[in-house]
């Protein structure tokens, strides 16, 4: 007696944790993963100049993300070489030479200079005044809002991250607009960019910025000014990337204490109801593994595979494939989140949760070259909306993936689920509405949606990258929690799925009934992880799919009756329900 | 005055004689449709055992009987406590005839059957049942269970009046879990969750074999006579769900003989006639037989005796023990199509499915004296029927063979209508 009532105030006194916790979790310990620049050391590199680098001098990292290094070029003297840092203070350190300039009070942003040299870079015949810069960003949050400028008068042109796909130029003080500079690629390239109103170079790729890259300046015939920039990239299994991994293992440390909490209760509750009571802890979860369930779908394996597929495109695809250079003006709906700069395309979240961006961004701040851009990215996604709608989230979605997974853990530990009756169902459907107002209309009261979404901590750490989760590390922790009792619990209730499915009408992909083949046995509801009960009441209307519908194709597995259910893809039927099929599992010919 | 309950012997051999003798005449006018397949024979033997020879159904020796009086007691979860579920819903005149002195007047025929059976203690196949599982469902049924409770110990199982919430199926998945501890006391064995699984494949195996079985059936010509199909199906409530899932196959490969070598049964031209509406439980088989003797094809059957017991499969979503037994109370009240339900239209949608699918030219909607479920329903299948111009009759019959020869006029008549509504059809056509 005494010690149920112990574990009772323990459970309580967990799940009271895991409640309140994420509200501070900005400022949580173990939330905090800015590296500590005080932590790194500095040396002259051992490597070979970098591609990338067209200037004299210029800066790198390695030791798994512990080091910088400078360089400079065999012919000039080391002492020679000033490095100057920013500091928290907001003063700016100078040290000169070998000597380490790395202080205790140092942010990561280091700019190294020569004195000028003459040299004849244009050909002319006549030497210009070169100066020779390298700037190193590291061990910073890479998503910081404020520019961090050195506008010394020492140096006169700098290159300055402005936001995670741009950079940005000053020259003397001032932001460098509607300029040319000529920038080598981080494979040693060169391409003449331009700088927008923003002082923002285009057409850098993301690799130049990841790998390094060189922007050059003339000013004038005399005066050619070269800046190597170098971002601290963070490679696999370096400490950033554990660290960025870190968020994730906390969610799902806490999300194994929910899971346990909500298993201890549960059994607690049914032990008071006789109907359970004796199977509540002894037999109800047990899984046979005998039973016949089998039954090859050759369309669910295809499934299986885009998922994977899809969760392999939307978190490391980008950088694996394709340069490192990602198709940043198509769009596709899923809900994995663009803080990701690996993604394989776009992904229209960001811009829906933040309809006032969307309209700031494409209307008036976007300069016009940049309107085929926004076409672009408007055009995909309205074309995926309209014409796939909610295929995507049965077939593409990272997060959908994630769910699917935890509800096959919870199988494989041989806990049973929790039922989605119609009554718990119809009390998520407001739940749902209030996601959808938050998504769309969130950023109109001044909020961030980033910051109460569920789903920022996960495809961005699978990719190394790392965020700050506020709220939405709470709500990840939940989904989590909700997904391995109930399968597709955020789906339910996805604003980003709701939106998809609006367009159903025109979707290439549909969902089919023959009405007279049904038996109304109930097998597609209870398959369905949607909870969509109309599959099963509906006997008049062919068109079954609804708004929830995400052509997962459960239901139709699990249906036993001949083309009861079936997909079609343009007026193709390529998957229907076969009592053949069905049954076949029970035939005692084939096993396995 | 004897004890109502204690039937002396003269009687008690004049019962045995007179029912051993209706059933081994309607098994004979079975037998002599149509050439029967020889796989069908293991099929009548066990009915020709548990009625004519009065010998207990045929199990292993150490599995328990348990007595069950509709198909809506999942017999997965029978048999995963390690016994058998024998259906006692019977057809015997006899037994009815004894059960009418204990039963009110105005009760199905169904019911009084099976009081009588009670109360005669003839048929081994019943007696041995240690244990009857009556679900609550129309008000005969309700009282039997209070009553037969007198002769034979009885779990009534509350089935839900609605279903289409969640909560109603909810109920029945309760109620199966209270059947469980009440079975294994009976049987000493526990339902495990692999004992549940083995159940389920089992009964699946059948199914599926049914399955298989029932597209021949639906074959044009017939391959098989509907009256001795439903002998078959009959037999299933006497015979272990291995046992007869075995034979069931041999019958499937003798029907795919009978359909390579074209051996039919009917002609092409024979109205296709489907039967609904009260069970039609062995012996008491006197309507399909006079649809065949008359020349109609008894093409499909929407009873309970007949495809509905086994027609529908359990779908197992999550296979945990708690998830089987939601998948059994799912399966077991969803798609039945049985009248007790308040809302029953899935019963039209159900005979139109099978009206499609067996080509079906009439129906025959059959009441038992005293069905009010049934009968309420009959006014809505004819609206329905009229509506797809399928000619339909409702013929109310009894335990007994007094209203043979009336039956057989009507149904005479009826599949000469159908004929003629088809010669007139090709007329108009041509
Ligand atoms: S935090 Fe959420 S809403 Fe914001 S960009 Fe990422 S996935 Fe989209
Ligand atoms: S509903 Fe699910 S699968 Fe669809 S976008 Fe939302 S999280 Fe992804
Ligand atoms: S699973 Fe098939 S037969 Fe059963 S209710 Fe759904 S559609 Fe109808
Ligand atoms: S209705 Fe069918 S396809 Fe749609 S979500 Fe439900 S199970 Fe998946």
């Amino acid at each position: 007696m005494k010690g149920r009532k112990i574990g009772t105030a323990v459970v309580c006194a967990v799940c009271a944790f895991l409640i309140v916790s994420p509200f501070f979790a900005k400022d949580f310990v173990l939330y905090d993963f800015h590296m500590n620049v005080s932590d790194y050391h500095y040396a002259k590199t051992q490597e070979e100049k970098p591609l990338s680098a067209d200037t004299a001098v210029w800066f790198s990292y390695g030791d798994g993300g512990k080091a910088v290094y400078y360089g400079v070029n065999e012919e000039i003297q080391e002492d020679r070489l000033t490095v100057y840092a920013l500091t928290q203070t907001g003063e700016v350190s100078v040290t000169r030479g070998k000597e380490d300039p790395i202080r205790q009070d140092s942010l990561g942003h280091f700019i190294a200079a020569l004195p000028a040299a003459e040299l004849d870079i244009d050909g002319d015949g006549k030497a210009e005044k070169v100066y020779d810069y390298a700037r190193a960003d590291f061990g910073l949050n890479a998503f910081n809002p404020a520019p961090q400028r050195f506008l010394t008068e020492e140096i006169p042109f700098e290159l300055v991250f402005a936001e995670r796909k741009y950079i940005m130029v000053y020259y003397g003080n001032e932001i460098l607009k509607d300029a040319e500079v000529l920038v080598t690629s981080y494979n040693g390239e060169q391409k003449r960019c331009r700088t927008d109103e923003h002082g923002w170079i285009q057409g850098l790729t993301n690799r130049d910025i990841r790998e390094g890259f060189t922007a050059v300046y003339p000013p004038d015939g005399e005066n050619v000014y070269r800046m190597h920039y170098a971002l601290e990239d963070y490679p696999y299994f370096s400490v950033h990337f554990w660290k960025a991994h870190l968020p994730l293992a906390v969610i799902f440390a806490l999300a194994v204490i929910g899971i346990m909490a909500v298993y201890l209760i549960r059994n607690r509750m049914e032990r008071n109801n006789p109907a359970y009571a004796i199977y509540s802890r002894e037999r109800a979860g047990v899984y046979p593994g005998t039973l016949h369930q089998k039954t090859n779908s050759k369309f669910l394996f295809v499934r299986w595979l885009c998922l994977f597929t899809g969760m392999f495109l939307w978190t490391y695809a980008g950088r694996l494939i394709h340069q490192g250079q990602t198709l940043n003006e198509i769009s596709i709906p899923v809900f994995s989140c663009p803080f990701n700069l690996d993604q394989v395309a776009e992904v229209p979240c960001y811009y829906l949760s933040h309809l006032p961006a969307l309209f700031g961004r494409f209307g008036a701040d976007f300069p016009e070259r940049n309107m085929a851009y926004a076409a672009m990215f408007i055009a995909t996604t309205l074309l995926s909306f309209i014409f796939l709608g909610r295929i995507l989230c049965g077939f593409l979605c990272p997060a959908g993936l994630l769910q699917d997974l935890m509800d096959k853990l919870r199988q494989a530990l041989h806990i049973r689920p929790i039922v989605v009756t119609d009554r718990i169902n119809r009390f998520l459907q407001p739940v749902k509405w209030v996601w959808i107002l938050l998504f769309l209309g969130f950023a109109f009261t001044g909020g961030d949606f980033c910051d109460i979404c569920p789903l920022k901590g996960f495809t961005t750490a699978q990719g190394g990258y790392w965020t700050n989760l506020y709220l939405g590390g709470f709500f990840a922790v939940v989904i989590l929690v909700g997904s391995f009792f109930i399968r597709r619990f955020w789906c339910i209730i996805c604003p980003m799925g709701y939106l998809m499915g609006l367009f159903r009408r025109f979707n290439l992909f549909r969902l089919k009934k023959d009405c007279t083949s049904c038996t109304e046995c109930g097998a597609c509801y209870h398959a369905c992880p949607m909870r969509i009960k109309s599959i099963y009441t509906e006997r008049e209307k062919e068109n079954i799919q609804t708004v929830d519908c995400m052509m997962c194709g459960e239901c139709i597995h699990k249906c036993p009756e001949d083309h009861a259910l079936s997909m079609t893809f343009c007026g193709k039927t390529i998957y229907q329900s076969s009592r053949r099929t069905f049954l076949s599992k029970f035939s005692g010919k084939k096993e396995g | 005055m004897a004890e109502p309950d204690e039937v002396n012997g003269r009687q008690r051999e004049l019962f045995i004689r007179k029912s051993t003798r209706v059933a081994a005449s309607y098994l004979k006018r079975a037998k002599a449709l149509s050439e029967m397949p020889d796989a069908a024979k293991p099929f009548f033997d066990v009915l020709e055992n548990v009625y004519i020879r009065l010998t207990d159904v045929q199990k292993p020796e150490d599995m328990k009987s348990i007595g069950t009086l509709c198909v809506m007691v999942p017999a997965e979860l029978v048999y995963a406590a390690g016994a058998m579920p024998v259906r006692l819903c019977s057809g015997s005149y006899t037994a009815y005839s004894v059960g009418d002195d204990y039963i009110p007047r105005d009760a199905c025929p169904l019911v009084k059957a099976v009081m009588g059976f009670g109360k005669m203690k003839v048929l081994p196949a019943f007696d041995n049942c240690t244990l009857l599982v009556a679900p609550v469902t129309c008000d005969c049924k309700k009282k039997l269970a209070g009553v037969v409770d007198s002769v034979k110990n009885t779990v009534p199982l509350q089935v839900p009046p609605l279903k289409r919430e969640d909560a109603d199926t909810e109920v029945f998945l309760k109620e199966l879990y209270r059947l469980i501890p009440i079975l294994e006391k009976e049987t000493g064995r526990q339902v495990t969750a692999k004992s549940l699984a083995e159940g389920i494949n089992m009964v699946g195996n059948a199914q599926y074999e049914m399955s298989e079985f029932l597209k021949y059936r639906r074959h044009v010509p017939a391959l098989m006579s509907g009256t001795q199909i439903l002998s078959v199906m009959n037999a299933y409530s006497y015979m272990p769900v291995k046992m007869w899932a075995k034979q069931m196959h041999r019958l499937n490969e003798e029907m795919k003989l009978r359909l390579v070598q074209e051996n039919f049964v009917s002609r092409k031209n024979q109205p296709r006639i489907l039967v609904t509406g009260s069970p039609i439980a062995f012996p008491n088989i006197k309507i399909p037989l006079l649809i065949e003797e008359m020349g109609g094809v008894f093409a499909a059957d929407e009873t309970c005796m007949g495809e509905r017991g086994l027609y529908d499969p359990v779908s197992v979503i999550d296979p945990s023990f708690d998830g089987m037994m939601r998948a059994l109370a799912s399966r077991y009240t969803k798609p039945c199509t049985c009248p007790v339900f308040v809302d029953n239209s899935q019963r039209i949608y159900r005979i139109k499915q099978m009206i499609r699918e067996n080509n079906i030219q009439g129906v025959i909607y059959h009441v038992l004296r005293g069905c009010l479920v049934y009968d309420y329903e009959y006014q809505l299948m004819e609206e329905a029927m009229g509506k797809m111009d399928i000619p339909i009759i409702r013929v109310e019959s009894d335990y007994n063979e007094e209203d043979v020869e009336q039956l057989r006029i009507r149904i005479e008549a009826f599949i000469e209508l159908i004929k003629l509504k088809e010669y007139a059809a090709v007329h108009e056509r041509q």
